[in-house]
């Protein structure tokens, strides 16, 4: 069963209620809510996620709670509460959503140690996957939500999940967040795209959430090998580039992106060089997409006719040159 | 002049690509990434406490370096830093 | 919403216990705020009950067991830099609590996980201990960076130390008492039956006895009691060790009078015996009774069980704590040579001839 089963009175219900119990990727969640805006953004952006019930394992437990006394009237607050604790402050109560979505975040990369957590998006074609690592400000979601409607599978817009016996990575699949001028940007890319009411003024500017076409939920039980890693970099004005980015750079980079790498210990080192060892590493510089589509249709086409996808790929190597210009790395 | 060692509690793990080198230590749970020469250093102190100047003998013999003074204070500063970092210490002498 | 009991029962329980998918969500969820998950991962892994366990809570299992192992393995670590910075100063180092548990290899180290190092040195020296830290990296923190009550609370001599380049913490002390508790002993004592941790090293440990009034009087601070189950068990986890010497409970008791620290002492075992059925020799029944002849301990107790599982308090962010922000827990340090080689191809040649292996 479906959420979208759901009449929108039973989701509110649930989630007044003992919880509404609903599983993405590897986890459960159970989330409970008095507030109208996550019961409407579950029910637009989830639609074809499936439920659980409740007397399954459920992973994480999350309430958006009003806010406390007076803060429950007065410029009303949405609080975040997992296990009997808040771990963020709270925010103004339209905020609701985002927070929801920022928390189930939250709770994967605090807790779910079972695998290596990297700050990133995951995209797949032909069962090879691109890692996108990226700080804020990169573009990485703008780059995630176009890629995603030009045939590539959202594995996760901002949590790579890589299992350490196997290093094959898992998909979450959840709604991709965008925020300011990408909303406006992916809203002209793709009239198709849904997207949730965008509340403003968070202090991450504008924000929203893109629902995730259903194909891509449908086959969210495939995992998938990492073949390229790739550090994008919108810049405005820029032709779209990929540049070799030496495979130690690499490395050092990607656990600066992890969650979890020290945890990890040895684990997490040798999943890292071992996934560094089978990818072609970049950096990518752009600014508009259609041609940032362009280099990661050549990338993936140059995969499979090269085909044979082990460990090859030293740094240095210019296999993909950047279209237009010679690979000597300068902007014009 | 001393002669440097490894820290014995050092549990090493290599990774390499051609360029720099990334390695690390499951002891102290650190990674760290070197430039060719530091990872000579490293690697050869590992092998066996070597003083740098034997280091710098060895690694200009190879380059065909005839006045490796450069070489040599490159190399002192390697092992102050690998020294720094707790992976080198000095082997104390028999008197 | 809470079950105080549920995790409480568990260790004393020799039946593994039978737990619907809402319990052991409970359970775990308790466990991590209370710091005990490693702990928890342990207890079962030890008594081979890890497949009674359904897959998803085993696997945060799972993870707390890696916390644990990976604190473990950098602890000896810490310790070895600490040992080096001190190495000019003219003291002796005895490493406390969980670090000491660890470096000595006793069975209270266990899933032990804990976010700060604690060492006592004595008190003519902690001065220039303090500065020979400071100049190997330590840096005191400024004081707002942390939760202020926090801090007022734990009234240490000195601030904490966090190191710059590896972001973990250490506490200087030069005795096991708070300057604010009510229970005061002389470090002096203490150094006089500080034992090496390892045959012919520098680094000491407590003496048995001392070792298990540490963690007593810890247990007694004055209104901190976030820790409570876990001082306990860690009590239990060394008295149950240190009860195979034969001599242990005469020289535990003997000591608790020399230190004034008989009530701190009869509370603990009180709790101990109640939650784990902890038991001494019998003939020591009476001495055991006149530790606290008035039974002051009492109302204590109450406290101590309602708050054994309340939630853990934050600590300040050190590397070792879950932090919960979007952190980075890489250390890693580019070492960038600054001299331009003149032959930088027949280095990585000579660099070659000696592969490095794995060591």
């Amino acid at each position: 069963m479906k959420l979208g089963d759901l009449s929108p009175s039973a989701i509110r219900r649930r989630l007044r209620g003992d919880g509404l119990c609903l599983r993405t990727g590897p986890f459960n969640y159970r989330i409970r809510s008095p507030i109208d805006s996550v019961a409407s953004g579950l029910g637009l952006l989830y639609e074809q996620v499936p439920l659980v019930d409740d007397s399954e394992y459920i992973d994480f437990t999350i309430t958006m709670a009003r806010g406390r006394g007076l803060r429950r009237w007065f410029r009303p607050q949405v609080r975040f509460e997992v296990d009997g604790e808040t771990p963020f402050e709270p925010l103004p109560e339209d905020h609701a959503y985002p927070m929801l979505e920022w928390a189930m975040n939250w709770c994967v990369s605090t807790q779910a140690h079972q695998y290596l957590l990297l700050h990133s998006a995951v995209i797949e074609r032909d069962g090879r996957a691109v890692i996108m690592p990226a700080p804020p400000g990169s573009g990485k979601s703008t780059l995630c939500a176009a890629l995603i409607h030009r045939g590539w599978r959202l594995m996760s817009d901002e949590l790579a999940l890589i299992n350490p016996f196997d290093g094959r990575l898992v998909a979450l699949a959840r709604p991709v967040s965008l925020k300011n001028e990408s909303l406006d940007v992916i809203q002209r890319f793709e009239p198709s795209a849904v997207l949730n009411t965008p509340v403003g003024e968070t202090f991450k500017g504008k924000v929203s959430h893109m629902k995730v076409p259903e194909w891509h939920l449908s086959r969210i039980h495939e995992t998938a090998s990492a073949r390229w890693v790739v550090f994008p970099q919108y810049q405005a004005g820029a032709e779209a580039r990929l540049e070799p980015r030496p495979k130690a750079d690499s490395l050092l980079e990607l656990a600066q992106n992890a969650f979890n790498y020290s945890l990890l210990g040895p684990s997490g080192f040798r999943t890292l060089g071992d996934l560094v060892d089978r990818s072609d590493c970049y950096r990518f510089t752009y600014s508009k997409l259609e041609q940032a589509m362009a280099v990661f249709e050549r990338l993936r086409l140059d995969a499979q006719t090269s085909g044979g996808d082990t460990g090859h790929g030293h740094a240095g190597s210019d296999k993909v040159p950047p279209p237009g210009r010679a690979d000597d790395g300068n902007s014009p | 002049m001393p002669e440097w060692q490894l820290n014995p509690l050092l549990r090493l793990t290599w990774r390499d690509w051609g360029g720099d080198s990334v390695v690390f230590d499951a002891t102290s749970g650190q990674t760290h990434q070197f430039d060719r020469l530091t990872a000579a250093v490293a690697a050869c102190i590992a092998e066996a406490p070597r003083s740098t100047r034997s280091l710098c003998d060895q690694f200009a013999a190879e380059a065909g370096l005839e006045h490796p003074e450069q070489l040599l204070q490159a190399i002192d500063q390697v092992v102050d830093r690998l020294h720094l970092l707790g992976w080198v210490r000095p082997l104390a002498t028999a008197s | 919403m809470t079950h105080p009991d549920l995790l409480s029962r568990l260790w004393a329980s020799p039946q593994p216990p039978s737990w619907t998918h809402r319990q052991w969500e409970i359970a775990v969820g308790q466990a991590r705020r209370t710091r005990l998950l490693a702990r928890l991962g342990f207890h079962f892994t030890d008594r081979g009950w890890m497949p009674l366990v359904p897959a998803r809570p085993a696997a945060y299992l799972g993870t707390g067991i890696l916390a644990a192992e990976r604190q473990h393995r950098e602890v000896h670590w810490e310790l070895d830099r600490i040992e080096a910075a001190l190495s000019g100063i003219d003291t002796p180092i005895v490493v406390l609590k969980g670090a000491a548990y660890v470096l000595a290899g006793l069975p209270a180290a266990r899933g032990r996980l804990f976010s700060d190092i604690d060492i006592m040195v004595s008190r003519e020296r902690l001065n220039e201990a303090e500065n020979a830290l400071l100049a190997a990296g330590w840096a005191q923190q400024p004081h707002d960076d942390y939760d202020d009550q926090y801090y007022r609370r734990w009234s240490h001599e000195l601030p904490p130390l966090k190191h710059v380049q590896r972001g973990t913490v250490l506490d200087l002390h030069h005795t096991i008492t708070q300057p604010t508790s009510r229970f005061q002993v002389e470090g002096r004592r203490l150094l006089e039956r500080a034992l090496p941790a390892r045959p012919g090293g520098r680094l000491l440990v407590l003496a048995p006895e001392d070792m298990v009034l540490h963690s007593v009087v810890h247990l007694m601070q004055e209104g901190e009691l976030d820790t409570g189950l876990r001082d306990l068990l860690d009590i239990r986890d060394l008295v149950v060790d240190f009860s195979r010497q034969a001599d242990f409970w005469p020289k535990l008791l003997d000591r608790a009078s020399e230190l004034r620290l008989q009530i701190p002492l009869s509370h603990a075992l009180v709790q101990l015996h109640r939650l784990f059925g902890l038991t001494w020799p019998t003939e020591l029944d009476s001495q055991v009774a006149q530790l606290d002849p008035r039974r002051v301990g009492g109302p204590l107790m109450a406290r101590l069980l309602t708050a054994a599982l309340r939630p853990h308090h934050p600590t300040c962010d050190t590397a070792w704590s879950d932090a919960a922000r979007l952190a980075l827990y890489v250390r890693s340090h580019y070492l960038r040579m600054p001299v331009r080689l003149v032959v930088p191809h027949l280095i990585r040649k000579a660099f070659r001839r000696l592969k490095p292996k794995t060591s």
